[in-house]
């Protein structure tokens, strides 16, 4: 657009006051008056000039002269009139706002309509939803939940509304003429500024007694800690509905990683009763091996799982398996001298949350292979049971060897329909003719059961076509003549490892059972099978890409220690 | 002069780079010093609030010279360079997640428009003086009227003067339909922003066709009025950049004033609803 115009001169008389907060009105057609409006924003002019009344010596009346100025366009042709008046009269004008009074009036409007919104937005009405920062979880966010905290207030006959802030903020509950002498306590305690550049997690704070209303008993972690934490030091609300988010890791080894507050807590264990810290024995309904606090408790330094988590102390302890029964994993799983190849999950299936593995039972894993027949002339007939040894009991078990004569009665009338008594007899008979050539005596037949094993031989040399209780089970004699051979009670965990949670389910996918559980090679019942931490390590990293929060295996919500006695409680 | 720009091009990479490293180390102190910090969205809040003021006392250092409280240039400067941090602060502050609440969608909408007005009112004071001076004619905005009124006065005397003291109906006319308006008020505002020649060429054509019809004597007459349209046009380029540069503030200072209304309730809600009392 550039050109050759010259900008355009101006005479220097007419002054321009863009400060002011009126302008002429005329003045967008290029002739404002002199004058210009009053700060009000009142036209002011009425005649180009005041004519002043001149009087010459000699003359009585005087005459009236222009006083028009120069810059005006000086004295006019035709002067002022008889009466003094000026004859250029000026037309009134509108005066108009300059853009700097717009701009202030702009303001002024903006701030206006701002502290209306605000006014609008904090009425009783709207307050809760004006004033919420983000979404509640749902839970929080529901109405059960708002009907519940209404009866807990109406219980407690505290005054107050009742709304869901109220159910954790007492500012919400106590209204907001409360709010400013709030914020003057919380600047002089809690959020003064010397505790704005204080480290470490946050403290209990008085909120904390809302949250554990309902969430009874979570406030417990451990015996030796520092000091309680917030609750909202991990769990963030007002972040989105659905559930609230995923506790950090960093809200963890903000402790676990700290030397000095894993120091301070050692020396806070020191002296504690051992059963005053939360153990997985508090729950009566799993077996668990037993175990030692460790010396130093759970305060070794953790940045990261993946990088400095402790060893399993199964694994770190060499904690071996202590249980009676007879298993040799690798005999089971191999193909050698067995009926069949077992797999894994033949004995051990996964609960119904498939998290853990259910209990293994003889009734419903062991015997399809141990059957406990140790007559092999008596075997089941389509549904109808052979004669099996019951197992359980060693009890039940002699006296179930010492009522032979019955039990083949029994047998002869359901599965041959021997039914008259003299047949019954004849047909016992025989069958204990058929033992006693295989075991010679009852004491034999009595001892070879209990005491034989896998290849039927007695300790006492005795060889019997029957694998005995010995088999699977460490058997002693009786204590006295007329006793019951003794059979140690077997006792297979639970759980191992008590303080993480697992899912095996989750694991089968991408996974087999041996990638982690080194058992093909596992002969000895001692033998514990559990992996090191490094196969868990090898993926829960952000190498392997999967998960590797605190909070995926481990809970800071402890349950409160009851006094139960830590000793392994065995199968009854 | 040379030195003179060698000078402001040497400050101003240097409160680049100072800026630039300040936001950078607040980052950098955001992921890896903050967590350590619980409170630290309050330490980012209470500094932020103090640059606001610090941001609205520029307006106030207009407003009482007498004051000595340093130069307007120093002044400018600061707030320039210290809006641009708060940007950067009020991301660290806000954790970089948009707030969901309604009082804080408005609040922090009313920040990010405040500070893009900021960023746009800075590209305009830089950019737009150099376009008026490049494309000539410049002209006081307070003085517009009054050039306005000339150029307008010229027209109507140079139709009104006619041609060998008769009038010229049909040049009478094209000024009456096709100009009478355009010489009375600012015109093609939006179109002179953007740096448009549209309305020029769509008047060029017009005296084209005019001159179709004129005799020789109109048409020295028409290049006069040709003159005349051509710095009106120079002067609404003129105008529009200039009120331009007036306007982004009626966006920019209301609404700063507004954050800091909001910034007051915001600080009394986080304390009175914080864990330490409630």
């Amino acid at each position: 657009m550039k050109n050759d115009y010259k900008s355009p001169a101006f005479s220097t008389d007419t002054y321009v006051r863009p400060n002011l907060d009126w302008e002429c009105g005329n003045l967008c057609k290029g002739c404002p008056c002199r004058i210009g409006p009053s700060p009000k924003g009142k036209c002011r002019v009425s005649f180009e000039c005041t004519p002043r009344l001149v009087t010459k010596e000699g003359e009585t009346k005087g005459h009236w002269t222009c006083t028009r100025p120069k810059s005006g366009g000086g004295k006019c042709e035709n002067g002022p009139s008889p009466d003094g008046t000026c004859c250029k009269a000026i037309p009134k004008c509108q005066p108009r706002r300059t853009i700097r009074n717009i701009r202030k009036r702009v303001v002024a409007f903006t701030v206006i309509a701002t502290i209306l919104i605000l006014f609008i937005g904090l009425s009783r009405e709207t307050r809760d939803d004006f004033t919420n920062p983000g979404p509640l979880s749902t839970v929080h966010a529901s109405q059960a939940f708002k009907e519940m905290y209404a009866k807990m207030h109406a219980a407690q006959g505290s005054p107050g509304n009742t709304s869901t802030c109220a159910a954790c903020h007492e500012s919400a509950r106590q209204g907001a003429d409360t709010w400013f002498s709030k914020t003057f306590d919380t600047l002089k305690h809690g959020l003064a500024p010397t505790d704005l550049i204080r480290k470490g997690p946050l403290e209990s704070t008085a909120m904390d007694a809302s949250c554990l209303a309902c969430h009874t008993d979570m406030d417990f972690h451990q015996p030796n800690m520092p000091q309680d934490f917030a609750c909202y030091e991990c769990h963030k609300e007002h972040e989105g509905s659905g559930f609230m988010a995923d506790v950090s890791s960093s809200y963890c080894t903000s402790c676990h990683g700290s030397a000095e507050l894993m120091a301070s807590a050692r020396d806070l264990a020191v002296g504690i009763d051992p059963h005053a810290f939360p153990s997985f024995l508090a729950n009566s309904d799993l077996k668990t091996p037993s175990r030692e606090r460790p010396e130093k408790g759970y305060t070794d330094l953790i940045s990261a799982f993946h990088i400095d988590h402790p060893e399993f102390r199964l694994k770190r302890d060499g904690v071996k398996d202590v249980n009676t029964l007879k298993f040799n994993h690798a005999v089971h799983l191999k193909t050698g001298d067995i009926s069949r190849q077992l797999s894994c999950t033949d004995c051990h299936e996964q609960d119904g949350e498939g998290e853990y593995q259910k209990p293994i039972t003889y009734e419903k894993h062991c015997v399809e292979c141990h059957s406990l027949q140790f007559d092999p002339d008596t075997p089941a007939q389509g549904e109808k049971p052979g004669i099996y040894l019951p197992h359980g009991d060693p009890y039940y078990v002699r006296s179930f060897l010492r009522s032979l004569n019955i039990q083949y009665e029994e047998y002869a009338r359901s599965h041959e329909g021997i039914t008259r008594s003299e047949d019954l007899s004849a047909y016992v008979l025989e069958k204990r003719k058929g033992i006693e050539s295989l075991y010679e005596t009852g004491e034999n037949l009595e001892h070879g059961v209990f005491f034989a094993d896998m290849q039927g031989k007695t300790p006492q040399g005795l060889q019997v076509p029957f694998a005995g209780c010995a088999t699977c089970h460490e058997v002693s004699e009786p204590k006295d003549d007329n006793g019951t051979p003794v059979i140690a009670k077997v006792a297979i965990p639970d759980r191992w490892m008590t303080i993480g949670k697992f899912n095996h389910d989750l694991h089968q996918k991408g996974l087999s059972c041996l990638d982690c559980h080194d058992v093909m090679n596992s002969e000895l019942t001692s033998d514990v099978n559990l992996p090191s931490i490094k196969s868990c390590t090898d993926c829960h990293s952000p190498q392997g890409g999967i998960d590797h929060s605190c909070t995926s295996c481990h809970s800071y919500h402890n349950s409160l220690p009851v006094p139960v006695l830590p000793s392994f409680k065995t199968e009854e | 002069m040379a030195k003179k720009e060698v000078e402001l091009s040497r400050r101003r990479v240097c409160n680049i780079v100072f800026t630039s490293l300040l936001m950078a180390g607040l980052v950098a102190a955001y992921f890896l010093v903050a967590p350590a910090f619980p409170r630290h969205a309050y330490l980012s809040g209470w500094v932020l609030f103090a640059v606001m003021l610090l941001l609205t006392f520029f307006n106030l250092r207009k407003k009482v010279p007498f004051l000595r409280m340093g130069s307007a240039k120093f002044w400018l400067q600061m707030h320039i360079y210290v809006g641009i941090f708060s940007g950067a602060l009020f991301l660290v502050h806000i954790s970089w997640t948009w707030p969901s609440g309604i009082f804080y969608q408005i609040f922090s909408l009313t920040y990010v428009v405040v500070f893009v007005s900021g960023f746009v009112g800075l590209w305009i004071s830089r950019s737009f003086p150099k376009r008026l001076t490049l494309a000539g004619y410049e002209t006081p905005f307070e003085k517009m009227p009054f050039a306005r009124a000339k150029l307008r006065e010229d027209a109507e005397a140079l139709i009104l003067t006619g041609v060998d003291g008769q009038t010229a109906p049909v040049l009478a006319e094209f000024y009456t339909k096709q100009l009478g308006i355009f010489f009375t008020k600012p015109a093609n505002l939006w179109a002179h922003l953007r740096g448009s020649r549209g309305p020029q060429v769509a008047h060029t054509t017009q005296f084209d066709e005019v001159q179709r019809y004129a005799k020789k004597a109109e048409i020295v007459m028409l290049d006069g009025l040709r003159d005349l349209v051509d710095q009106k046009h120079m002067l609404d380029f003129q105008y529009s950049l200039q009120l331009s540069l007036r306007l982004w503030l009626f966006v920019h200072i209301p609404l700063s004033y507004s954050v800091l209304v909001f910034s007051v309730l915001h600080i009394v809600l986080v304390h009175s609803f914080s864990g330490a009392v409630s």
